[in-house]
């Protein structure tokens, strides 16, 4: 494959990734928890611009609807589940366990809605030649949002109230709550922004790819191993994270073909990834290690 | 021969040193206090003296042997025991179940030792039992026996942690803030207890209350942001300047 | 009908197997183990291929489980010092690389399509084959039912239930905290592959899909079910699962209700699980108290 291929496949798939691990680096933080229902807020969000665009919307005006959508899934499970477990003293794993529970409901109800199969969108079939990289108009897609998100989130981290209140909380929630920050509040933020990009990176990866009820969970496992390498929390490592991942993914496969390994196992690249970020570096690339000191 | 002898640690976390120079003793039979404001590094060199993190620069020695950068366990098995300022007890085991597990069982706490030496174990558990019941029965806390820990009131569950560390048969007992947050009654009696224990063993306390290290104290030694500034008898140590200087400013 | 009931016992034997071995691990030591599935695959996998190979059953059964011990040994060596969220992530994804060896090695594993004509012990010799394997099973769940509740409450048990409570002051008195977790992890491990074993020669075919987290997945909600930390709650808890998936299929063969039973099995599971975490964390069967006289 030529060089700027590979290159254009590793900028669509880390921007993917950074749509997807915001939610889940920064629920992580801010409520110490893996949240594994994360990848059903992926799924939600391609489902319903499946049925959108099914009655004839763009794929591409789906998008806010599919924010909000997922965006509202974050917010109920929140308020149905996270909340009241915390609020029962709940701790980390307890938190982590419902999550899965939750994600089982949510999968295998849209799995009941929808069916098993696989599902496609009416897209256009457009494509482009770019540096001698062929690119598809939903991978141009993927490229400007991921950019955008970025550039957006950067803005809302640094410029705004609610985003200054959200680094505060996600730092140390307890002195946070102290100095007067409404963290219920910045929590639910939390949840809207988070899952709602997480839906829209899962019509943009549903477009790219194919719709099935397991399309979240696929990605959860990469996603978590670029929120762990990028520190958990840290926006700014889980971006160079995204890229860092999928670029070793894409020179993985062609690792595998050299050593004449299946290319079955281009998926185990980001699971051992995974493990050796959690075992020889659990605090990322740019975080810093987080509580381990109890006194 | 002293007890526990620490030879000028140095441990620094991020670039602030947590202590400097420390050098201390404690002997048998003695109750030696450690006092200073917060974040001075009591509790830095009760960690280090455990075990938890490996000083970076002295030595620590115990019984005349050097025990520096030993794991935790190995030094409890040594004989050095600590508690912690908050109890932590094992909040979802009874209170004689919190007791036995600290007594020493490497024989028959493994798999197959504790599955196949039936009769080694029912021995084990009978003389764990017995000394269990003594300890409960010595700290007054016999009737609450098969309460779960946690739902012991603040005062019980640091009587409870000092049962548990007499359990392990300590040699040194380092003990931080025992009676933090317990009435002053309950604070007392805690110390009378301990004056009762200090001929057969050591101890280091890290403790506050200037009226309890008057009574119970042999030797006091003063820490300021990582450094020992003073040392001696309670009485001396106690109204020097240097001591109300470190604990109220300059 | 008599061979729908034993051949839904059969599978509450071997998932209370499974139960009882993250039990062990989950319940009473606090080794969040969601990697489960791997050592039952492992346990079926090595079992099915020495017995295609000629090997008899005792032998076989005893490898899939010795094989899946070591496996959770080798995990637990430079896993089990993690954190406990990050042990879960770990072991999640070591579940995945397993299924992934088993669909890639196709000379091994046979691949996708997965191994057909798994031998069956006593095939032939018995009258009543499902009987005959209800018994069996009966007899492994027994057995490792009475060896764990034999550990959970002897000085091992007791340690790895101080471990769970709070590790640091564990090992400040003196219990060499890794060593117990590395062995309860191996030998949770090892059972799993026991359950894995028997699975696999009940049905006497195995493949890849049935290896998936979700097995993991229904193994917790058992022991949450049941009451983590409960040795007779894991057996339960297994019941309870086993059954409700049964009685989601009896619903769609006897009802026109729309609704395809591996989806309202997956969501029921997963309501129980956030439910009793919610209202009932001590699980049905709460873990039993130490007390004396």
């Amino acid at each position: 494959m030529e060089m700027a291929q590979i290159l254009m496949n590793i900028l669509i798939t880390g921007s993917l990734y950074v749509l997807m691990a915001v939610g889940v680096t920064m629920v992580y933080r801010i409520l110490r928890f893996a949240n594994f229902a994360h990848a059903e807020l992926i799924t939600l969000g391609a489902y319903v611009a499946y049925s959108l665009n099914r009655a004839g919307m763009s794929i591409y005006l789906t998008l806010p609807l599919a924010f909000a959508a997922s965006g509202a899934l974050g917010v109920a499970l929140e308020r149905g589940v996270f909340r009241p477990l915390r609020e029962r003293g709940g701790d980390a794993i307890a938190l982590m366990i419902a999550s899965i529970g939750a994600g089982m409901v949510v999968r295998h109800v849209l799995q009941q809605v929808y069916s098993a199969k696989v599902l496609t969108y009416s897209t256009p079939l457009v494509s482009y030649q770019v540096l001698g990289a062929r690119v598809s108009q939903v991978q141009v897609v993927i490229l400007l949002l991921g950019v955008a998100s970025i550039v957006a989130f950067h803005l809302l981290l640094t410029r705004t109230r609610m985003g200054k209140a959200m680094r505060a909380t996600s730092d140390n929630p307890e002195l946070a709550r102290a100095s007067g920050i409404p963290v219920r509040r910045v929590v639910l933020a939390t949840w809207v922004l988070g899952g709602g990009i997480a839906g829209v990176a899962g019509v943009l990866r549903a477009a790219d790819t194919r719709l099935v009820p397991t399309l979240g969970w696929e990605v959860l496992l990469p996603v978590f191993a670029v929120v762990l390498l990028g520190g958990i929390g840290s926006f700014y490592g889980a971006v160079a994270a995204a890229y860092l991942l999928a670029a070793a993914e894409n020179l993985g496969v062609l690792l595998l073909g050299a050593l004449g390994m299946s290319t079955g196992y281009r998926y185990a690249i980001s699971f051992v990834i995974l493990i050796l970020v959690l075992l020889f570096r659990p605090y990322g690339i740019a975080g810093q290690r987080l509580g381990g000191e109890r006194e | 021969m002293s007890l526990l002898v620490t030879e000028s640690l140095g441990k620094s976390f991020g670039g602030v040193e947590a202590l400097r120079k420390v050098s201390i003793e404690v002997e048998r039979g003695r109750i030696v206090a450690l006092i200073g404001p917060n974040g001075s590094g009591k509790s830095t060199l009760i960690n280090v003296i455990s075990g938890v993190y490996p000083p970076d620069r002295g030595r620590v020695l115990f019984e005349g042997r050097d025990i520096t950068g030993m794991p935790p366990h190995r030094v409890a098995e040594m004989g050095v025991v600590r508690t912690f300022q908050v109890p932590r007890v094992f909040r979802g085991m009874s209170v004689v179940e919190n007791l036995m597990v600290a007594a020493p069982g490497r024989e028959v706490e493994t798999v197959t030792g504790s599955l196949l030496k039936r009769r080694q174990v029912r021995g084990h558990e009978a003389e764990c039992l017995r000394r269990a019941e003594e300890v409960m029965e010595f700290l007054e806390i016999h009737h609450m026996r098969n309460e779960y820990a946690g739902s012991l009131s603040g005062g019980q569950q640091k009587l409870l942690a000092l049962a548990r560390a007499l359990m392990t048969k300590p040699k040194l007992l380092m003990l931080d803030e025992p009676v933090a947050g317990v009435a002053p009654a309950l604070a007392r009696k805690i110390f009378e207890k301990i004056l009762e224990l200090r001929s057969r063993l050591g101890f280091l306390i890290i403790e506050h209350n200037m009226d309890v290290l008057l009574d119970f104290a042999d030797y006091v030694y003063v820490m300021h942001r990582g450094e020992i500034v003073a040392r001696g008898a309670p009485e001396e140590v106690l109204s020097s300047r240097q001591v109300l200087e470190v604990y109220f400013g300059e | 009908m008599l061979a729908y009931a034993v051949d839904a016992l059969i599978f509450i034997n071997i998932y209370a197997i499974l139960a009882l071995s993250l039990n062990l691990e989950a319940g009473t030591a606090r080794l969040m183990n969601f990697g489960k599935v791997a050592f039952f695959a492992i346990g079926a996998y090595t079992s099915a291929l020495l017995s295609l190979a000629g090997y008899p059953f005792p032998i076989t059964l005893a490898a899939g489980a010795l094989l899946a011990g070591v496996a959770g040994l080798g995990v637990a060596l430079p896993a089990v010092r993690l954190r406990e969220d990050y042990l879960a992530i770990a072991s999640i994804a070591f579940g995945e690389i397993i299924r992934l060896i088993l669909l890639n090695e196709r000379w091994l594993t046979n691949g996708p399509v997965g191994l057909r004509g798994i031998p069956q012990p006593l095939r032939d010799a018995v009258p009543d084959y499902q009987l005959f394997y209800l018994a069996l099973t009966t007899v492994f769940m027994v057995g490792t039912a009475t060896v764990l509740h034999l550990l959970t409450w002897s000085p091992f048990g007791r340690v790895l239930r101080a471990i769970r409570e709070d590790e640091l002051v564990a090992q400040a008195l003196g219990k060499h905290t890794f060593g117990f977790k590395a062995r309860a992890f191996a030998l949770g491990s090892g059972i799993a592959g026991l359950a894995g074993a028997l699975f696999a020669h009940y049905l006497s075919f195995i493949s890849p899909d049935m290896f998936m987290p979700t097995v993991t997945f229904a193994v917790w909600t058992m022991i949450v079910v049941g009451g983590r930390g409960s040795v007779p709650g894991a057996v339960a808890g297994a019941g309870v699962v086993v059954l409700l998936e049964r009685g989601t299929r009896v619903l769609k063969d006897y009802t026109s209700l729309g609704v395809e039973p591996s989806n309202l099995r997956m969501v029921l599971l997963g309501l129980l699980l956030i439910l009793f975490l919610l209202y009932r964390p001590q699980g049905v069967i709460r873990e039993g108290k130490y007390e004396v006289d």
